[in-house]
């Protein structure tokens, strides 16, 4: 991460808009790997100020997929705070610019979730889960949205 | 920390939560720079 994805550019700046970047030296402190359930890096968590853990990225990404991830673990943030608005535009930002991508379908699910749970409206999950089956047919994502009814 | 990855401003996690906490943001908390 250090070599390749932190020191790209377009990831650094994602960063400084979207998040306060802590790193912790776990070998001062290893309770923070049991607090936060680190067993392999790399190892990003979303966390709010209290802590509590909103998103995880596990594994090697390059920069264009990390900034997805991160992208994705800021609408988590925001949809748990119920700030819809923001949620809405981080998950737009990665279907739009990320198209394609698993975390396009992962971001496709979660405006769905989104715009329903602002509405409370079930016509404005729906098309956005008709579109993540018809573009991501083999996603994982398709799959947890095939509801029974 | 290596200088290479100084193009972001990593704080200490007190810090982070703190400055979370004032403006609103999401603290993204790194482990990928120590061994585990």
């Amino acid at each position: 991460m250090d070599t390749v994805t932190y020191p790209d550019h377009h990831v650094a700046h994602f960063i400084e808009e979207h998040f306060v970047p802590a790193r912790v030296r776990t070998k001062d402190d290893p309770e923070l790997l049991k607090e936060y359930m680190v067993a392999w890096t790399p190892n990003i968590v979303v966390t709010d100020d209290q802590g509590k853990v909103h998103y995880r990225v596990e594994g090697f990404l390059q920069p264009q997929d990390f900034v997805a991830k991160l992208s994705l673990g800021a609408g988590r943030y925001h949809l748990n705070r119920q700030e819809y608005d923001q949620a809405a535009e981080r998950f737009e930002e990665v279907a739009e610019r990320h198209a394609g991508t698993d975390a396009a379908a992962e971001a496709l699910y979660w405006l769905g979730v989104t715009n329903f749970k602002q509405s409370h409206d079930p016509g404005q999950l729906r098309p956005l889960w008709d579109r993540l089956a018809e573009e991501y047919p083999d996603s994982d994502w398709t799959k947890r949205s095939k509801v029974p009814m | 920390m290596t200088a290479i990855a100084e193009q972001v401003a990593w704080q200490t996690l007190p810090q982070a939560k703190e400055r979370a906490a004032r403006e609103g943001k999401p603290v993204l908390l790194d482990f990928s720079a120590a061994p585990v």
